[in-house]
């Protein structure tokens, strides 16, 4: 469970904390730019290092300084719990004058206090002392092997690279893969491999996932995969209402975007019912929903996330904010592009009323 | 929701007693598919009027539908009650259940230090074990009639099998 996200210099996150110890699931609101999509790309970055992204060019360039400020660093830092205990890696970047890319700063981690690997600059120290030189624009977290009988890198790794964050794009699900995967793609194009790699390795998920689906499209009966070409496998839905005989199947690619939103659903649920809890941050999930399907959407994820994983997302939609408390919910605030973003709990705003009321009133985010 | 199978509505007064009934609803025992939390209606006089204007012919249309409304008695329980016993149509009474704070859920909130999503979430657990060391606070302890009627008629739908 992520406890603790700290940002700043990257684009409009100054010194910015996102506080989500004891939280299973937050909703992140605000207006449009105020920097809700940009929490969510400060971890994707985590995720891209432990998915074992090596070069800092390819994930930071100069204009993510905040206002091109390339003369400050640039830093991340997260807390994790993880099977009982407390981890903690940061990385700053800095930018060299008259050079073309960013380099590494500093790079750490730490477990219950205690150093796995500190970085400055291209040093880099084991927790035994042991010390060897890196080149600068190269992370150390993916470089790193440990002893067998240590796991702190591998935990690490292994939570913040399966995280799902995505901003589903339907259009782009159309149910073909040709190769098992882990690493959803922040579109969710890759849901197909994803479902195979998590069916493959846990047959058991098949039943989580297909009751949920189920209790959303309740004439849905199964889904499959069937070869299509050389390499490649076609997902495929059968409905049925009663009658075995008088069934209907689809590929996937037929289904509505909505429906499409419901299987990722399915999946994330499925994903915490047989114990591969995965934290979740969704750009808007409310998306493609009708209005009388938004509430038990958002009321399923929740509760997926409470048996171990975590689920943050994000919304305009007032059904989505009314079915998260005052104590889940962050404010994004930003008054001009010039400012930084600035993050409180709804709890502390004394809104009068409607919640939604006072949203359209402008009286919380503006 | 399917309107065929036995299901409630929660008609909640105000964002209080909102995530006081979405914190029920996020208990894991319980079949969200059958149970829906609508918008706060802004004040108990709006609660029974949108139970009259919307509910009751939902209620006739549908012999599984239950309304459950979520007000705040204000200190005036009796006469409160009154008001909604006089609206409910005698042939829908036992569908029908007003539950709320003696005064407001703040005053609930304040005195149990948890948020109204953590309450809602207790009350859900106590209902299922069939217990009432919370329902039993003085500010709910009024709701006993209507509770045993609630729980009788909601537990099989709500904690039962999807």
């Amino acid at each position: 469970m992520i406890e603790r996200l700290y940002v700043h210099n990257f684009r409009c996150l100054e010194n910015f904390t996102l506080d989500l110890a004891g939280r299973p699931s937050a909703l992140v609101i605000g207006r449009n730019g105020s920097g809700k999509s940009t929490v969510r790309e400060c971890l994707a970055l985590f995720q891209s290092i432990c998915r074992g992204s090596s070069r800092v060019g390819t994930l930071v360039s100069a204009g993510d300084f905040t206002r091109h400020r390339t003369d400050q660093p640039m830093r991340f830092e997260v807390e994790l719990a993880l099977a009982g205990k407390r981890f903690t890696y940061a990385v700053s970047f800095e930018w060299a004058a008259n050079s073309r890319e960013a380099r590494i700063a500093d790079e750490s981690l730490s477990v219950d206090g205690g150093a796995v690997f500190s970085r400055h600059h291209s040093q880099v120290r084991l927790s035994g002392g042991v010390t060897f030189g890196l080149d600068w624009h190269v992370f150390a977290m993916p470089v790193i092997n440990e002893p067998p009988a240590e796991r702190s890198i591998q935990e690490v790794k292994a939570f913040l690279g399966s995280m799902i964050l995505i901003a589903p794009v339907p259009a782009n699900m159309t149910g073909y893969s040709e190769e098992p995967s882990f690493e959803l793609a922040g579109d969710a194009g890759n849901f197909a491999s994803c479902l195979r790699a998590l069916l493959g390795q846990k047959p058991a998920a098949y039943g989580a996932f297909a009751a949920y689906v189920k209790s959303v499209i309740p004439d849905f009966s199964s889904i499959e995969n069937v070869e299509r070409g050389e390499r490649g496998t076609q997902l495929i839905v059968t409905f049925e209402q009663g009658d075995p005989r008088r069934s209907l199947a689809v590929e996937f690619k037929a289904l509505s975007d909505g429906e499409k939103s419901f299987f990722l659903s399915a999946y994330v649920t499925a994903l915490n019912a047989v114990g591969s809890p995965a934290f979740c941050m969704w750009d808007e999930p409310d998306n493609h929903l009708s209005l009388s399907e938004v509430g038990q959407f958002i009321t399923g994820l929740r509760k997926a996330a409470s048996r171990g994983g975590q689920f943050v997302a994000t919304t305009h939609h007032p059904e989505t904010t009314r079915k998260f408390s005052d104590e889940t919910t962050f404010v994004l605030t930003r008054k001009s592009h010039l400012d930084p973003t600035v993050v409180r709990p709804l709890a502390d705003f004394a809104y009068g009323g409607d919640l939604i009321n006072a949203l359209i009133r402008d009286e919380i985010i503006g | 929701m399917n309107w065929y199978a036995p299901h409630v509505y929660v008609i909640p007064e105000d964002d209080a007693d909102r995530q006081l009934a979405d914190g029920f609803v996020l208990h894991h025992a319980v079949n969200e598919t059958r149970i829906q939390v609508v918008p706060p209606a802004g004040g108990w006089p709006h609660v029974l009027k949108t139970f009259r204007d919307e509910y009751v012919r939902k209620l006739r249309d549908y012999p599984l539908a239950h309304v459950v409304m979520l007000i705040d008695f204000d200190g005036q329980y009796e006469s409160r009650r009154a008001a909604f016993e006089v609206e409910t149509p005698h042939d829908l009474g036992a569908r029908v259940f007003v539950v709320g704070a003696r005064q407001a859920p703040e005053a609930l909130r304040n005195a149990l230090r948890k948020s109204f999503e953590e309450i809602g979430t207790s009350l859900a657990g106590e209902c299922r074990a069939g217990e009432a060391a919370l329902w039993g606070h003085e500010q709910l302890e009024q709701n006993a009639p209507d509770l045993q009627r609630l729980i009788e008629a909601v537990k099989p739908i709500l904690f039962g099998p999807a």
